[in-house]
């Protein structure tokens, strides 16, 4: 008798142990339950590139988890300019990017109350500039030396040059002669007194 | 059936509070450049499994730094974005108060010259020479196809003669800090910070 029912018996153990096994765990039902989808980049992007889609990957948070000023639909960024970078996993954030009404490019990258110009710089420097480096200018205008920016952001690197923002009370006529693009510590936000020419 | 029984009942009850980490999360937008105090952050706690990498679980190692790039309020931060941080980038090695500048030098004093190194940078005036810089730090050494540039920290008033006239670069034995340009040194423009 004993020994017709311990099949049975063992074969009941094993299916309910078999389907102990397939039943989420509490923490499982609570992460998959009212979670939220995010948008986050997939790898760093770039400064001054449109973003598209296939930049970014989702994610499932848990709502309370997803700070405040996340862009929970991209669609709308699509094409958009990058005015800063977004690290990889990072959150899409709305002030990272160019509005849609300042125009493409550059006019796009320039910040509001400043200009851009442009000012050539050979390959040695353009290519040691980041967008959105500090830099100062400087020039020999007539034999004096003269310092015509000073502080000025990056906005974006090109073959010949770079864009940069500058305030309009700042913005001088570049001379003929070769500029020099002299870069900037990243902490480093002292301005001087002697912008204009030396005697 | 017990243990069935015993299954739902426990799949019914509230989900067990997940363990939790603190994150670091700014305040209010940190520009680059500026400081971090205590007030610019607050702390949010969040399972381990939502932390992503790279981001900072205590205080001490934020306030006191610098920002590289801007963090906009309520992000976590991130080591890339702040300064000191091992970047490789041109604007994370310029000593503070130094800039970058560039100066053209031919191509075999280019390939004598190497990152890290110094030299010795003289200006030829009117009837004679000065010294510029007396071992000054090479921070990067460029070479093109028809041309070469030495990068170097000079301090503004530096710049700015290094701006107007040519500049002729010697390179100094790495180990020489001590000895003494026998060229008087260039007259400087003061300048002040505002």
């Amino acid at each position: 008798m004993m020994a017709s029912k311990l099949p049975a018996r063992l074969f009941a153990l094993s299916t309910i142990t078999a389907f102990w096994g397939c039943v989420p765990t509490n923490h499982q039902v609570a992460a998959d339950a009212g979670m939220v989808k995010v948008w986050v980049a997939a790898d760093r992007i770039e400064a001054g590139t449109p973003l598209t889609i296939a930049e970014l990957r989702v994610i499932l948070l848990p709502p309370e988890y997803v700070p405040e000023g996340v862009m929970m639909d991209v669609d709308e960024l699509e094409g958009r300019e990058l005015r800063e970078p977004i690290l990889a996993g990072e959150f899409i954030r709305f002030e990272r990017f160019a509005s849609a009404e300042a125009g493409g490019g550059i006019a796009a990258a320039t910040p509001v109350g400043t200009i851009a110009t442009f000012v050539t710089a050979h390959a040695g420097i353009r290519k040691n500039l980041e967008i959105g480096d500090n830099v100062d200018v400087t020039a020999s205008i007539g034999g004096r030396p003269c310092l015509l920016y000073q502080l000025a952001p990056v906005l974006r690197i090109v073959e010949t040059g770079v864009w940069l923002s500058v305030s309009p009370g700042d913005f001088v006529v570049q001379p003929d002669d070769e500029l020099s693009v002299a870069v900037r510590s990243r902490l480093d936000l002292t301005r001087l007194d002697t912008l204009g020419c030396l005697p | 059936m017990t243990w069935i029984l015993a299954w739902l009942a426990f799949a019914q009850a509230d989900p067990l509070p997940e363990d939790t980490v603190m994150v670091i999360v700014a305040a209010r937008n940190l520009q680059a450049g500026i400081q971090i105090k205590e007030t610019d952050l607050y702390a949010v706690e969040i399972p381990p499994r939502f932390v992503p990498e790279g981001v900072f679980l205590s205080p001490d190692h934020v306030v006191g730094r610098f920002p590289r790039e801007r963090v906009l309020a309520n992000e976590y931060i991130r080591s890339e974005r702040l300064a000191n941080n091992g970047g490789d980038a041109l604007a994370d090695k310029v000593p503070q108060g130094r800039r970058a500048a560039s100066i053209a030098i031919s191509t075999p004093v280019a390939t004598a010259l190497k990152s890290g190194g110094t030299v010795d940078l003289y200006v030829r005036e009117v009837d004679n020479s000065c010294a510029l810089a007396v071992a000054a730090s090479v921070l990067r050494v460029e070479i093109a196809d028809d041309a070469a540039w030495l990068i170097v920290a000079l301090t503004p008033e530096q710049l700015l003669v290094a701006a107007s006239k040519p500049v002729t670069v010697a390179i100094r034995n790495e180990t020489d800090t001590q000895s003494v340009s026998p060229v008087s040194a260039c007259k400087l423009q003061e300048t002040a910070e505002n």
